[in-house]
């Protein structure tokens, strides 16, 4: 089995896909078109669609922001940390740490903006920057990561690049061109390889400083504040931690997968998982650690106490937060420790079931952040409430779906294991001869079957752009028919400001007292003396009786210009006991009149002076809880006569 | 503090910063009459109320400027009770919409105090401890 | 030249300052030339953690506009173990009392009560027994019968200087008023009040009592744009105010301290100024972080390099791919 051959396997995705992988891209790309499709809704309705409001104000979204720049951060650990200390298990897993960086970082960048109230002003952030903003530090930061991280993806790529142009014969046309573009002619002489060595070598120096930093900026966002919960010191080295943390985590799951879709049982071997599995439970005990600072500290001083900080203790262990908490610190710490420690789960599955505890249990977290936080009230006001919508539910999945599709984008396009730093270890290795022969013997089985023809890759590019085109129409058509029915109830209390209509459900939700069932009983005072030539329209009532909105057509009058019908009188009667009179101050052009002996104010019809609307005469009087309203195109004494009629004459 | 409603991006960084939670934010299409689409927007107005964007009191900017009141100030005064005191440190004098009184006095006088004063966000509210407080 | 009549004054007053507010008045003063009950009227009020005179019901002092009064002030709390500090002030007459405590058991506070009405006394410590000690009141009542009389007010010195050097926006308005009657005999005890143009309308700055030649010192913290000053008697009793100070608007150009910087329209572009922090830290800051970052941009700037270079030198020599 000649290495070559071996190293084949590596270029077997690049060639053709199989029919489950355009299954699974469909579907994921059906997740991002009802992510889109939930970002319209959102950006057409505003941001209330999300579960966010003035208290808890930050959600679903920066909880995923801190997220996905925390995984980012394995890149840096795993690539640079690990080549520096010429850590040999380190080789075949350093692209994959690599991509999942870059991956993280595009979605992460998007998720605030997906937070933005205003994101048409994007711009603003970098013209009228000032220097004091936590967000603008995260600008800096987070471009800067990204574009070091994008280079340091690249430079170790280009070797691979030139093996991709030189082996993958039967590659499109327009694919030859990329790989011959980025692979700079790549030869592997002397020159060459000595200039991207010492660029790579400094890559990989500061990039470190590069990632510790980022995560530290973003976690200034909370830390820089003066709330409870995020006034900390320690939440830079905290965030960091559990940045590296998720992210080896996510490398271990995404290994684990790729091990088994792309047989690279060769190069991913149960030496690199226990390795990985024990870098894990190290930094799992340093959260830990960094989690009994954050919480012992405040604990010995504030717990059970009335002050902020002890109520948001009270939160975080006992309270709203408790179980968000204690999944976090037993589900995500404790047990994958555990799983790890324990021999009989020392294998692939169980590494995987701890990595994927970790990563929950790190969403967990930062919600627990993000939203206990704000939820605790600054001053006398009550507490915040956070419930996620389906907006927001849908924005995420998108998201990591998004991660996954870029992921196996990149996996199609480029190997995914460093060829020529294996190789280069391989060199010094000779125990492996053993593993490679089985391995090898399979990979000639799949070799023969995955031979592409010359037209495979035609197809294969229409395959894919057939399913890109499938995936997410299947997934905005689906969203939409599913949500075309809220629309329809939702258009219903539209108001169309543009015409300047106002439809009648502004009178609170009103329903005609025809559909109202005969249980509904209530009392309304009709009035007696009514402008010749008026007729009852409608009756609308809400609440029980509680409101109650006589409507009165009359040709001989003018229309009242504030209800979108013709209207020409309306009788409102509204029962709350809570006022019994006027206001003590009355806006401009209102007078003080009397009803029938009850108190109450009125106005003239008169001309608005901005627009030019003829504002109907408006009379207003209360008597024993139940506070009655005559509008009409009439003088206040006219008005005054019909409420007159009103509290004489009878009631029905 | 006023805020800009032409270039706010809508990152409620300012929300979870204010230690007194008293910014707010419009996360749906806000009520605007058709008299606030008119007015030509300046920094100094809340209003046309937007979505997408942060508001706070700016304790009436728009009405100082053409020398009256807040209108909160101004419907205390006139509902009696004249709670609620306006003016300017630099003049040390307040006006509660009938009198006019040195703020020193006032501050003195009426034992203000500041809520969250160990944060040093040195607010511009003040509270009046009611009549008879102790003078230290 | 101005300046240094300024200064002088400003020395001058300066030394005088704390003679101006009169905490007890002395006790040597002419009393005569009122012509009206100059009678000195004493009156003893026993400060202690029970009340006024050992009770908290009001406490009232009467007396006739013109009497000359002398309260004797004296320590009540002997039996409490520790020291109970009392200072008590009089409204109106701008009397405020150094701290009544053990070691000091009796102050006398002496002074004309030319202005008719009801003012308070009360103690203004955090004591024990803060409470009970809030119910004083003199009562300055217009006796019957007497002749009216008409006051007339004038200033008589004007003088405005900085307080503070450091500081060139605060300055101390310095405005001595005297009040005489139609025979020219000086008014003493009344209030006589400064007032000042504020945005917000009149505003009364500065109140003090007249002396026993019928001046008074007003000093007022003088403010941007504060315009207007005039100084008022609005007559008191059997006093009757003829006139109001003309209002004046002292001749400086106070400059205003910077307080709204940022503008709409001013932070047009990236802002490197700190709010909040001192100029030289904020340069100091920035320069940092544009150290730091720039730094790491460099170290891009030179991987891109050696990039190319790669590029450069695949480019230039001839030959096929390996």
């Amino acid at each position: 089995m000649t290495a070559r051959a071996r190293s084949d396997i590596l270029f077997n995705p690049l060639r053709a896909s199989s029919t489950r992988f355009y299954l699974l891209v469909t579907g994921l790309l059906a997740v991002v078109g009802w992510g889109i499709y939930a970002y319209n809704v959102q950006l057409t309705t505003g941001l209330g669609v999300t579960g966010m409001r003035s208290v808890v104000l930050w959600g679903v979204y920066i909880i995923n922001f801190v997220f996905f720049i925390g995984i980012s951060h394995v890149g840096a650990l795993m690539s640079a940390i690990l080549r520096l200390t010429n850590a040999e298990w380190r080789r075949p897993i350093t692209r994959i740490a690599e991509v999942v960086t870059f991956a993280s970082l595009i979605i992460a960048a998007l998720f605030p903006l997906i937070d933005l109230g205003r994101p048409e002003r994007l711009l603003n952030l970098a013209l009228y920057a000032r220097l004091q903003s936590p967000l603008i530090w995260d600008f800096i930061a987070i471009l800067t990561y990204f574009v070091g991280s994008a280079l340091f993806l690249y430079l170790p790529l280009i070797p691979d690049i030139a093996a991709c142009r030189d082996r993958l014969d039967d590659a499109s046309g327009w694919r030859k061109r990329v790989y011959g573009l980025l692979s700079l002619r790549w030869r592997g002489s002397e020159y060459e390889w000595r200039h991207l060595e010492s660029a790579i070598k400094v890559m990989a120096i500061i990039i470190i400083p590069l990632a510790i930093s980022v995560h530290t900026v973003v976690s200034w966002d909370f830390a820089m504040t003066l709330r409870t919960g995020w006034n900390s010191t320690i939440f830079g080295p905290y965030f960091v931690g559990g940045a590296i943390l998720s992210g080896v985590a996510t490398v271990i799951l995404i290994m684990a997968v790729l091990r088994k879709l792309y047989h690279l049982e060769a190069y991913l071997t149960e030496r690199h998982f226990d390795n990985l599995a024990k870098l894990l439970l190290a930094l799992d005990i340093i959260l830990v650690y960094l989690t009994i600072n954050e919480f012992l500290v405040p604990g010995y001083k504030f717990l059970q106490q009335s002050n902020l900080e002890g109520q948001w203790l009270h939160a975080m262990i006992w309270g709203p937060y408790a179980p968000v908490f204690w999944r976090q610190v037993i589900g995500g710490l404790i047990v994958p420790a555990v799983l790890i420690a324990l021999p009989k789960t020392r294998n692939i599955a169980g590494y995987f079931m701890a990595a994927l505890l970790v990563d929950i249990g790190m969403w967990l977290e930062r919600f627990s952040v993000v939203v206990a936080s704000l939820a605790v009230p600054q001053l006398d006001y009550p507490w915040g409430v956070y419930l996620p919508t389906w907006v927001e539910f849908s924005i995420t999945a998108a998201g990591f779906a998004g991660f996954i599709l870029i992921y196996l984008a990149f996996t199609k396009l480029f190997p995914i294991i460093s060829m020529w730093e294996n190789r280069e270890g391989q060199v010094e290795r000779q125990e492996e001869e053993t593993a490679e022969k089985t391995a090898a013997a399979r990979a000639e089985h799949s070799d023969r079957v995955s031979h592409a023809t010359p037209s495979a890759s035609r197809r294969g590019f229409l395959k894919t752009s057939a399913t890109a085109f499938a995936g997410l129409a299947l997934g905005l058509a689906s969203s939409r028919l599913l949500s075309s029915a809220a629309r329809t109830v939702e258009e219903a209390f539209t108001r169309e400001l543009g015409e300047q209509r106002v439809s009648l459900s502004v009178l609170g939700e009103s329903t005609p007292v025809e559909s109202l069932g005969e249980r509904t009983r209530f009392f309304v005072a009709i009035p007696s003396l009514l402008p010749p030539g008026t007729n009852l329209k409608e009756v609308r009532v809400t609440d029980g009786g509680r409101f109650v909105a006589l409507l009165y057509r009359n040709p001989g009058l003018r229309p009242l210009s504030i209800y979108s019908e013709e209207v020409a009188v309306v009788v409102l009667q509204t029962y709350d006991p809570r006022v019994d009179g006027p206001p003590t101050y009355l806006p401009d052009r209102f007078s003080r009149v009397e009803v029938a002996g009850k108190r109450g104010f009125a106005r003239e019809p008169a001309e608005n002076e901005v627009n030019g609307r003829l504002e109907p005469g408006r009379l207003q009087w209360w008597s024993g809880g139940v506070r009655r309203t005559v509008l009409a195109n009439l003088s206040v004494a006219q008005l005054r006569s019909i409420g007159a009629s009103m509290e004489a004459g009878r009631r029905g | 503090m006023l805020i800009d409603q032409d270039r706010c991006i809508g990152c409620r960084m300012c929300m979870a910063a204010c230690p007194y939670q008293r910014r707010f934010f419009n996360w749906f299409d806000p009520p605007v009459t058709e008299e606030e689409r008119r007015i030509t927007y300046s920094v100094d107005y809340n209003i046309p109320h937007r979505r997408g964007v942060v508001e706070k009191c700016i304790w009436c900017r728009h009405r100082v400027k053409e020398d009256r009141l807040p209108a909160c100030l101004e419907a205390c005064t006139k509902a009696g009770m004249k709670a609620i005191w306006f003016g300017d440190a630099i003049e040390d004098a307040v006006s509660d919409g009938d009198e006019v009184v040195m703020l020193s006095a006032l501050i003195k006088g009426r034992g203000a105090y500041r809520l969250k004063e160990e944060l040093s966000t040195e607010p511009r509210v003040l509270y009046l401890s009611p009549r008879g407080g102790t003078q230290i | 030249m101005a300046r240094s009549i300024t200064l002088a004054l400003v020395l001058l007053l300066l030394i005088t300052l704390p003679l101006s507010m009169p905490v007890f008045a002395p006790s040597m003063v002419v009393a005569s030339s009122q012509g009206r009950g100059s009678v000195v009227k004493e009156f003893t009020v026993v400060v202690g953690e029970p009340g006024f005179n050992g009770t908290w019901e009001i406490l009232k002092i009467r007396v006739n506009q013109g009497d000359r009064v002398r309260i004797n002030f004296v320590y009540g709390d002997v039996d409490l173990a520790q020291d109970n500090p009392h200072k008590i002030t009089i409204e109106g007459y701008n009397i405020v009392t150094d701290p009544l405590s053990k070691g000091r058991p009796l102050i006398v506070v002496e002074f004309t009560a030319g202005q008719v009405g009801e003012f308070g006394f009360y103690c203004i410590l955090a004591c024990l027994g803060h409470e009970n000690l809030q119910n004083g009141l003199l009562v300055v009542s217009l006796p019957e019968g007497g002749l009216y009389h008409t006051v007339a007010i004038e200033i008589t010195h004007l003088e405005l200087h900085t307080l503070n050097p450091d500081y060139p926006q605060l300055y101390a308005l310095h405005v001595v008023a005297r009040l005489r009657d139609e025979e020219s005999r000086p008014v003493v005890g009344v209030l006589v009040d400064l007032y000042v143009n504020t945005t917000f309308g009149p505003m009364k700055v500065a109140s003090n009592a007249t002396e026993a030649d019928g001046t008074t010192d007003l000093l007022y913290r003088f403010t941007p744009r504060a315009t207007q000053v005039a100084a008022y008697f609005r007559g008191s009793g059997s006093y009757q105010a003829s006139n109001i100070t003309q209002a004046f608007t002292p001749d400086i150009s106070i400059t205003e301290p910077d307080t709204t910087p940022y503008m709409r329209g001013q932070n047009s572009l990236i802002d490197l100024r700190l709010i909040g922090v001192e100029p030289g830290v904020a340069a100091t800051l920035v320069t940092v972080l544009l150290l730091t970052v720039g730094s790491v941009w460099l170290t891009y700037a030179y991987v891109l390099r050696q990039i190319l270079r790669i590029r450069r030198h695949n480019s230039r020599s001839v030959g096929g791919v390996d």
